[in-house]
């Protein structure tokens, strides 16, 4: 985006600006704070863009709500007036109709942000609030009615808890408080990262007074860093983690912690753990671990646990899915994706020095256990380790009594048998899930086709066979968590499925990096390629084969003539008149089946302009003088080509990851 | 001091959360309308399995619906718990399903057959199954059900859609298209979506299209049969190549066929496709003629009961459907949000061409007063007509146009009539004076010199 040369008129602008709002999607201090910076350099065009961003917060999703304001308060008070005299005029419409779509989580921060709006700008000299006092009061006699309605309804329905705990806070919402940064153009990232989430500038106090948001006590949420140093060990935190594969968008969506959320967090555990069980029958620790998530499963599925309690054991669930799956070497992105999928929430904002922990929470529910199902499913392949982490799980359960090592299991009111610990109780625990396809099974599935007594015949098709549906689910026994994909259970299904996760992890990556850019719907293709199209190319074959395509085609396409060099048509409407400064003639846009995408043809990119690769090369060829452009290429050509060659590796791996 | 939405908010937790115990065999059968939605998850401690049309739901994943008459149907008994409020739900205990997957197994039975034959043999070839039947009794239920079952399986089998009338495979109402699944499907979207820029969570299948442009395929024949021929010749040569599909062999599903003078087209797509199998839903009559039609040659016909849950959708719901088919191909879900273009194209442009698809009742009134003894299809070869550019008017608004796999210089229309489609144009504005019209496009860029081809099917609508 550049706004150096002639100034673009304001309509263009806001035009550009919407386009860029609606990439905001998440809640990211890079993006709102280049977005501010924006506004501030084109104040000229400031009630376009106002109005843009008011459109903008009144038509996008729920989920996007909050970047959006957060983008508005952030507007009001780096750059200050006419962007407050614009927003102020509508604040009370933009404000209530965003809080009247938006969850309770988001709503509180809208809350705070609304504080905020009622003092003066932190740094600034004036001492008016940033907002009018009466647009501000306006807004919060509206809160204060809806407060009361929404007391009345919590009151009926004894929720105070997810008052009291703040529940769904996003985490590291508040760890990161950056100062104000009024008085510079660009604010100072100061080691949070780009990827950061942008904060409201807090409430500061000049004349002494102090303002806190008046609804609740919120909890001091942990830093990142805080529940591993807590527990002594040195994993990597699993949000880090997260962070550094560039998934943290989807866990924003994944703060409350459920019931079900927490059963699909145990579920890979439990797998994980009985892989090993199956591999150490006699390692006590393991029996111990698989055990207690056994256990802890069936309290899940059998008992409904408050949110607060429910978040206490996600984040001890967090720290044994790290500590289980981060050591093991091999194929870490299957790993990673596995724990991601289950919907594996960063930890939660409580502290673990504040609320009771797992085993007192255990506790308070072994009393009123009621009878269970183990519906542990699925044992993957992913192997795991003891680390030292999980060790505090089950020192708590056993310190309090509830997990004794060797004695019968504690839910003794269930009519479960009180078998001692061995193989045999977990296996039974195992058997109990009607599918027997959930025991790993080394053989195949096999089925005697021609002995089936079913014909196409409308006589022999009515006859009920109930032993078809194992056919219909055991033929691939091995299923997929997240699409329900079936492969079989043997080595290469094992395979198979550990490229699929692969290919998950991918997509959802892409899925994260996609949102950023406007998409669209492909043109179908014609007859000859359809004929030639393979469905099977997903997946790690895919990868394989793109890969080594990859290195041919690279090697050719510098080998080929120019005519060869194509590079994807610019997606900008302006960008797609222009012509080659050499020739002054159009490019040819065409559709590259292999591409399947709209490409340039003859044409390569350098330095920032795109020429056709005919031009190009003389160009190339006169600057140098040689009369040969292969033999030695000057800086230029080399980096040109370098350029196309990296755009059509591009291009290939876009092809190889698209799923055929 | 009314704020939308606050109240339910708080106690969207507890109070709209529904949850529904399926024993074995029994389906959860739920209507929701267009303008609601509903989320159903199945629940994680849950033992069980469960399907929607023959699609496995993965526990604890929250599945949206909207506009839509569904049922998800368990064979272990499962737990479910639905989000929202759907117009109608219930639990169903009597299903046609165990006939269904007998119905897949003896396909099954028949496709590891062929898959033991060698790749050239005669026999390597799959079941090849026709789905005909009188409307609403369920043949695009059944395919989705045959076509999901066989993805379990680790099947390829290729899902041919004749239907035109209905809501389009993998593209827009009005056309006929073919694609092979070797991938789940969609439980949300049924066949889920054609390819895009965009990453898809559930991978995207090719379709390869034709536009037909009327809703019935009596208006048409002609052409309609021209189509299908064509497409035939791309299938089968998709299928010598494609041993996997070819061994899974064919799913058609057809528009709705009810009455004698259908027999013939339906012989039509039985040669063209060289089908196998005819299984015919909730109508004895034409499963009686289809018997006898058939009873010298090799293909078996079946008769297949029909689900309860199949109700009669009413023409203001399947319009609904329709028009949220095509929102959708322009601009995506909430899932994936897509970004059409709006381009305008000059009618004066050499690049521009602009057929129209010619019904058989307008070309009735060309054609009442021949000789006697003169061919119809002779004189009646027109199937689509080149439109002036001062025939280009404001009827055309609201409006989607084919824009064809030929180019517009070149193409008569032989092969305007029977081309595959690159994709779809949405006219937005047409402006008679300046001789050009405002459409929305799904790909940036100009729309590619191809001819368009515009119908009468699906009719106009409000898309944005």
């Amino acid at each position: 985006m550049s706004f150096n040369d002639d100034v673009p008129s304001p309509e263009d602008l806001a035009e550009d600006y919407r386009s860029s709002l609606e990439d905001l999607s998440v809640n990211s201090r890079w993006e709102i704070t280049n977005l501010t910076v924006i506004a501030k350099e084109n104040i000229h065009a400031a009630q376009a863009i106002s109005k843009v961003i008011e459109e903008h917060i009144q038509k996008t999703s729920p989920l996007r709500k909050l970047p959006a304001l957060y983008l508005l308060d952030s507007i009001a008070k780096n750059v200050g007036t006419p962007y407050t005299l614009f927003f102020g005029r509508n604040l009370y419409r933009t404000f209530m109709d965003a809080y009247s779509l938006v969850e309770s989580p988001v709503r509180r921060k809208l809350e705070e942000m609304l504080q905020t709006w009622k003092q003066p700008v932190p740094g600034s000299t004036s001492s008016n609030p940033l907002f009018p006092a009466e647009t501000t009061r306006k807004i919060d006699n509206a809160l204060i009615k809806a407060r009361t309605a929404a007391v009345q309804q919590q009151q009926k329905q004894m929720k105070q808890d997810n008052a009291r705990f703040g529940i769904g806070q996003p985490p590291g919402a508040t760890t990161a408080s950056p100062g104000p940064y009024r008085s510079t153009p660009t604010p100072p990232t100061n080691g949070h990262g780009q990827t950061g989430p942008y904060n409201p500038p807090p409430p500061q106090n000049f004349d002494g007074r102090v303002e806190q948001p008046v609804n609740k006590p919120t909890p001091q949420p942990p830093t990142p860093q805080d529940p591993a140093s807590l527990h002594g060990t040195q994993r990597p935190n699993y949000q880090q983690l997260a962070a550094q594969l560039g998934l943290a968008a989807p866990n924003l969506l994944a703060n409350i912690p459920t019931t079900d959320a927490l059963l699909n967090d145990i579920r890979p555990l439990i797998a994980t753990t009985q892989t090993r069980f199956a591999e150490n029958p006699w390692d006590a620790e393991i029996q111990k671990r698989l055990k207690a998530l056994l256990d802890l499963q069936t309290i899940l599925s059998t008992q409904q646990l408050p949110t607060d309690q429910l978040s206490q054991i996600r984040d001890q669930l967090s720290r044994i899915a790290i500590s289980v799956h981060v050591p093991a070497p091999a194929a870490p992105q299957a790993h990673l994706i596995t724990a991601l999928q289950s919907g594996q929430p960063p930890p939660p904002t409580l502290n673990s020095s504040h609320g009771p922990n797992l085993a007192s929470l255990l506790t308070k529910y072994s009393n009123t256990q009621a009878p269970a199902v183990n519906s542990s499913r699925n044992p993957s392949n992913i192997p795991g380790s003891t680390p030292p982490a999980t060790k505090s799980l089950f020192e708590s359960l056993i310190s309090a009594g509830l997990l004794k090592p060797n004695s019968t299991p504690p839910l003794s009111s269930g009519p479960k048998p009180n078998t001692p610990l061995n193989a045999s109780y977990l296996i039974s625990g195992l058997t109990k899930t009607p599918t027997p396809s959930t025991i790993p099974t080394a053989a195949g599935f096999s089925v005697h086709w021609e002995t089936l007594g079913v014909e196409l015949s409308s006589a022999s098709l009515k006859t009920p066979r109930p032993q078809f549906v194992s056919i219909l689910n055991d033929s691939l026994p091995n299923k997929c968590g997240s699409c329900a994909r079936r492969f079989t259970n043997n080595e290469q299904g094992k395979k198979d499925k550990a490229a699929h996760l692969d290919w998950h992890f991918r997509v959802h990556q892409r899925i994260a990096d996609s949102s950023k850019h406007a998409q669209f719907r492909s043109w179908y293709v014609g007859e000859e390629e359809w004929i030639k199209f393979r469905e099977d190319e997903d997946d790690s074959n895919a990868t394989v084969a793109g890969q080594s395509h990859q290195g041919t085609d690279l090697d050719t396409s510098t080998q080929e003539s120019s005519s060869q060099n194509y590079i994807p048509a610019p997606n900008d409407a302006a960008l797609s008149n222009l012509t080659c400064p050499v020739c002054k003639e159009k490019f040819n846009t065409v559709w590259h089946p292999d591409a399947e995408d709209w490409v340039l043809m003859d044409a390569i990119q350098s330095g920032g302009r795109i020429y056709h690769a005919s031009c190009f090369a003389e160009i190339s060829k006169e600057s140098t003088g040689t009369a040969s452009r292969g033999s030695t290429p000057d800086n230029s050509v080399s980096k040109g080509k370098r350029k196309a060659d990296q755009d059509l590796a591009s291009i290939i791996s876009k092809i190889n990851k698209k799923e055929k | 001091m009314a704020l939308p939405g606050l109240d339910v908010t708080d106690s969207i937790d507890s109070a709209s959360i529904l949850t529904r115990e399926l024993k074995p065999n029994q389906e959860f059968r739920f209507e929701v309308p267009p303008n609601n939605s509903i989320t159903i998850r199945l629940t994680a401690g849950t033992a069980g399995t469960a399907e929607l049309f023959g699609t496995e739901l993965s526990k604890g994943l929250p599945y949206t619906f909207t506009c839509c008459k569904s049922a998800i149907y368990t064979w272990t008994g499962c737990s479910l718990s639905i989000e929202g409020s759907p117009s109608v739900e219930y639990i169903a205990e009597e299903t046609p399903m165990s006939t269904y997957l007998n119905l897949h197994i003896a396909l099954e039975k028949l496709r590891v057959g062929a898959s033991d034959c060698p790749p050239t043999a005669e026999g390597a070839q799959g079941p090849r199954i026709l789905l005909v039947g009188p409307p609403d009794v369920g043949k695009t239920t059944l395919c989705k059900i045959l076509t999901g079952y066989s993805i379990r399986q680790g099947r390829k089998p290729m899902v041919i859609n004749l239907d035109t009338a209905g809501e389009g495979v993998l593209s827009a109402p009005g056309t006929l298209s073919a694609a092979s699944f070797g991938s789940v499907m969609d439980v949300e979207d049924g066949f889920g979506s054609s390819p895009m820029s965009a990453p898809s969570a559930i991978p995207v299948k090719l379709p390869l299209v034709y536009y037909y442009g009327l809703e019935m395929p009596e208006s048409g024949v002609k052409r309609y049969k021209r189509l299908i021929s064509r497409m035939a010749v791309a299938v089968n040569s998709r299928l010598e190549e494609d041993i996997e599909t070819k061994n899974t062999g064919l799913i058609i599903d057809t528009p709705s066929f009810d009455n004698q003078t259908n027999g013939d087209l339906i012989s039509y797509i039985v040669a063209e496709f060289s089908v196998t199998a005819i299984a015919v839903l909730g109508s004895e009559r034409l499963y009686n003629t289809m018997l006898k039609s058939f009873s010298s040659s090799s293909v078996s016909v079946i008769k297949l009961p029909t689900s309860g849950g199949c109700v009669d959708r009413d023409a203001p719901f399947k319009k609904a459907i329709r028009d949220a088919t095509v929102k959708k191909y322009f601009f995506g879900d909430e899932k994936c949000t897509l970004s059409p273009y709006t381009v305008t194209i000059e009618f004066d442009s050499p690049g521009f061409a602009l057929w129209e698809v010619v019904d058989a009742n307008s070309a009735d009134k060309n054609i009442s007063f021949l000789p006697i003894g003169e061919d119809e299809s002779s004189l009646q070869s027109e199937v689509v007509r080149k439109l002036a550019a001062n025939e280009v008017d404001s009827r055309f608004e609201n409006l989607i146009v084919a824009v064809l796999q030929v180019d517009a210089k070149e193409a008569g229309a032989k092969e305007v009539g029977e081309s595959a489609v690159l994709g779809f144009v949405f006219v937005q504005e047409v402006d008679e004076k300046e001789r050009r019209m405002k459409v929305l496009s799904p790909v940036p860029g100009r729309v590619p010199a191809k001819a368009l081809l515009v119908g009468k099917w699906p009719e106009g609508m409000f898309l944005t």
